[in-house]
């Protein structure tokens, strides 16, 4: 008898298909995980269990919960249902939460409000030792850190033992030793309590080791559903096959011919003002990067790892020249970095597509926007039809504006921006991060092209490890504002030598070895 | 908590000192010798000189800013060159009238701007919410003055049931506040309009946030999710409006009390303004700015009070 039983689940918004007849089991105990690319409808079909479709969907179909069809529940019924039978977990940690009232008051509201009469302080504080928080209830969420939280959302979710618990995409935005203990806290809420939980997320390897079942989504259809030994033995789909060689996918890198330092970085020191505990206290100095000094050669690939807190976007900073630095030296071909004739020769690309470039201009005036630093080229038109050219594009995409294009392609625009002055190093600060699996490999297939052909030299910032390694000659570990280990890409994956690089490694979450060619 | 607090205070003493400084240089440089003034244009040179010594305008400006100063500290505001009274005394008794004045309105602006931005958010693009949203565009662009002369038209002259305008006094606090409520409705309801546009915003903003799918998520109906989580959050730009207001309520309530004669303090500022009775005009902006730097600092204790995150 499954806890949840959706049949031929279909949902349009406006007339536009989301859904195309999702159909699910999950029996008590069972992890099945939901996995696909954004858009493939694996959010929705969350949501649509929970009852919390937008306003503008129409669901049909029947989502069977203990006897009960969910789409035909009335709203007052869904509420005593959401909570109770039903446990969800989200994404973002860090906006989860109300950041007004304290954990223990957020706890304790969803058990008051489905058993009125129970000790609600006391379960709340069974809910948060169960998910290993052994903390006051009296804290507000700002004063947790990003897996603490979570583990105070996933105990609102459990407080009721829920028969059926949700989680969307919860450890996409922790790092990975915090991803592994709340993987492995929810498997042992599951296997003890008995629930039945649906794992949404777009990272195969997340769930390869955690999952019994996996559903592979693309665009509104399950495409291929079996439990996880099999669906990784088989991949009858050939959609599954792409995700999966997408996901370890290796970018084939030039190789790298040692060459002198282009970017110098020597004892760098960046720390901040804390505030004061009392008004006559002497103000405190956090330290994010403490004597940090590592080269860059022409034409090296090197990447930056580490856990968030680590100090890397702080050295990022200081390595475009953004924050002055309190103590060493940056320097770019022997000019320090906060020198403009430095800046034009370093260009940078950010994780979010969506939200690094001005809506209102055109594709042509967004990348022709370095040109600032250098003056604008004798002819505009052929560096613009170059530079769209190099990154995959065409040269008549430079009329449109930035809406048309898809996250892929605007992260190519990106990259067409940064190359478009031909700077002498490019920082790539978490510049995959944010694209579904296929994407990132088109775009790391491109960064080597691109290395190939102009002979690129760049900082390739990132948390995940698994990209680093397929796009890095050389990589740094960073660890509380310090560099840990620093070797050849493929040495420091196979053979750590710092205790907390193998820490890394070890809870990074790996994909089965590949399944012989059917 | 306490290096917050401390911080305000500092910042509360230093603009008090700054303001106190520039409102009297702005009135030494303002032209118009007040003893003249007072004197008319006839008035003999050495009349003017002993008026000028009695006034205390012979001496120098250092010395007169010394004075000023340490006399409100101690709660002298000196004498009015035009009524030869006690500024404070003057001062006090217009206040009598002003404060009450600005409270009413601003309780009277909170009760209609609570109900109707909540409503208006929580029905959003529904008729509720379009019906609020029309009223409150037309509570923001009527002029207050034009809509207090109709009220007056209406529930003075033609219903009889308040006084158009006058003020009886504090003995019959009944009368007085009925007397008040013509002008302090006037005053609100622009306010309220403001007010009500802000929460909507900021509580749809509020509704719009992962908390709240939270809370939805818990079983809580949107109302309760709506009630229990949006509006506190949705409540700190709501209270710099409201403290926004009420310095303006205060001070900006001249022409309001010009159509219900109210002897307040925007009346006495612009009295005293016309007649050169720059001792009066100084003191009453002083206090108002007071006003204004204290209501901010409530401004500020009240975020604190409302957002945990500030507490450190």
């Amino acid at each position: 008898m499954s806890v949840v039983s959706i049949t031929d689940l279909r949902v349009e918004i406006h007339g536009k298909p989301i859904l195309n007849g999702v159909s699910l089991d999950i029996a008590p105990g069972e992890i099945l995980a939901l996995t696909g690319e954004s858009g493939s409808g694996k959010s929705m079909t969350a949501l649509a269990v929970m009852g919390l479709l937008p306003h503008a969907a129409k669901a049909s179909g029947r989502i069977d919960l203990g006897g009960r069809d969910l789409l035909t529940t009335p709203e007052g019924d869904l509420c005593a249902i959401r909570g109770r039978d039903i446990g969800m977990i989200f994404q973002e940690p860090m906006t989860a939460l109300n950041p007004l009232q304290t954990i223990g008051a957020q706890v304790s509201e969803v058990i008051r409000l489905h058993d009125p009469r129970a000790d609600a302080t006391k379960r709340a504080r069974e809910a948060l030792d169960k998910v290993g928080l052994d903390l006051p209830l009296s804290r507000h969420p700002h004063e947790l850190s990003g897996g603490q939280r979570q583990r105070v959302v996933i105990a609102m979710a459990i407080a009721c033992r829920p028969k059926l618990l949700i989680a969307d995409e919860p450890t996409t935005a922790l790092d990975v030793t915090t991803q592994a203990q709340i993987i492995e806290l929810l498997r042992d809420l599951v296997r003890s309590e008995g629930m039945a939980l649906m794992m949404i997320t777009h990272d195969l390897a997340v769930v390869a080791d955690m999952a019994d079942r996996i559903a592979v989504m693309r665009a509104g259809d399950v495409v291929e559903s079996a439990p996880t030994a099999q669906l990784f033995a088989r991949m009858q789909h050939p959609y599954t096959r792409q995700l999966f060689e997408a996901s370890r996918h290796r970018a084939d890198l030039p190789p790298y011919t040692p060459a002198p330092p282009l970017l110098q970085v020597r004892d760098v020191r960046r720390s901040y003002p804390l505030p004061r505990a009392h008004p006559f206290a002497r103000r405190g100095q956090f330290t994010a990067v403490d004597g940090v000094s590592f080269d860059i050669g022409t034409g090296e690939r090197l990447g930056l790892v580490g856990e968030s807190g680590c100090g890397k976007s702080t050295l990022t900073r200081a390595i475009l020249g953004l924050d002055p630095v309190q103590g060493g030296q940056i320097t770019l071909d022997g000019v320090p970095v906060t020198d403009p004739a430095a800046r034009r020769n370093m260009q940078v690309v950010f994780q979010d597509p969506y939200s690094s470039f001005n809506p209102r201009h055109r594709v042509a005036r967004l990348i022709t926007e370095p040109f600032h630093l250098t003056g604008a080229p004798t002819d505009p038109q052929k560096a613009i039809a170059e530079a769209l050219t190099a990154v995959g594009l065409h040269p008549d995409d430079q009329h449109k504006h930035i809406h048309a294009f898809s996250g892929g392609q605007r992260q190519r625009l990106a990259i067409a921006r940064a190359l478009i002055i031909r700077p002498k190093l490019i920082v790539f600060d978490e510049a995959v991060s944010a694209l579904d699996v296929r994407v990132r490999a088109q775009i790391l297939d491109l960064m080597a092209d691109l290395s190939r052909a102009y002979g690129l030299t760049y900082l390739f910032i990132s948390h995940d490890l698994s990209v680093v390694r397929s796009i890095t000659d050389r990589v740094l570990v960073m660890q509380s504002g310090k560099i840990v280990e620093d070797g050849p890409t493929e040495q420091v994956f196979d053979a750590p030598s710092h205790p907390y690089t193998q820490r890394l490694l070890a809870a990074a979450p790996h994909l089965p070895e590949a399944p012989d060619a059917a | 908590m306490l290096a917050y607090l401390f911080r305000r205070l500092m910042s509360l003493i230093l603009s008090l000192a700054v303001a106190s400084l520039v409102i009297f240089l702005v009135v030494e440089v303002a032209p118009g010798d007040p003893a003249s003034y007072m004197l008319g244009i006839n008035a003999q040179p050495d009349t003017l000189a002993a008026l000028r010594a009695e006034l205390g305008l012979d001496l120098p400006p250092v010395q007169r800013y010394v004075a000023w100063v340490t006399g409100m500290l101690s709660g002298d505001f000196g004498t009015s060159y035009t009524y030869r009274t006690e500024v404070a005394g003057m001062i006090a008794q217009r206040l009598w009238v002003s404060l009450p004045l600005a409270l009413y309105a601003l309780v009277l602006s909170t009760l209609i701007a609570f109900p109707a931005g909540i409503l208006a958010a929580a029905r959003r693009g529904r008729a509720a919410d379009v019906t609020v949203m029309a009223g409150t565009q037309l509570g923001v662009a009527i002029p207050n003055f034009w809509f207090a002369m109709l009220l007056v038209l209406l529930f003075a002259i033609k219903l009889r049931w308040m006084p158009s305008g006058g003020f009886p006094g504090w003995d019959d606090p009944a009368k007085a506040l009925i007397s008040l409520t013509l002008p302090a409705v006037a005053l609100a309801l622009p306010q309220a309009a403001i007010l009500a546009r802000i929460l909507r915003s900021s509580l749809i903003d509020a509704l719009g946030e992962d908390y709240i799918r939270t809370a939805r998520a818990k079983g809580l109906t949107r109302w309760q999710a709506l009630r229990r989580h949006g509006l506190r959050n949705a409540l700190i730009p709501v209270l710099t409006i409201l403290g926004l207001q009420f310095s303006f309520l205060l001070a900006g309530a001249i022409i309001i009390e010009q159509v219900f004669y109210l002897p307040g303090l925007g009346r006495l500022i612009f009295q005293s303004i016309s007649q050169r009775d720059l001792i009066v005009v100084e003191s009453v902006v002083m206090l108002l700015v007071f006003a204004v730097i204290v209501v901010n600092f409530l401004t500020d204790l009240a975020y604190v009070a409302v957002d945990p995150r500030l507490r450190r």
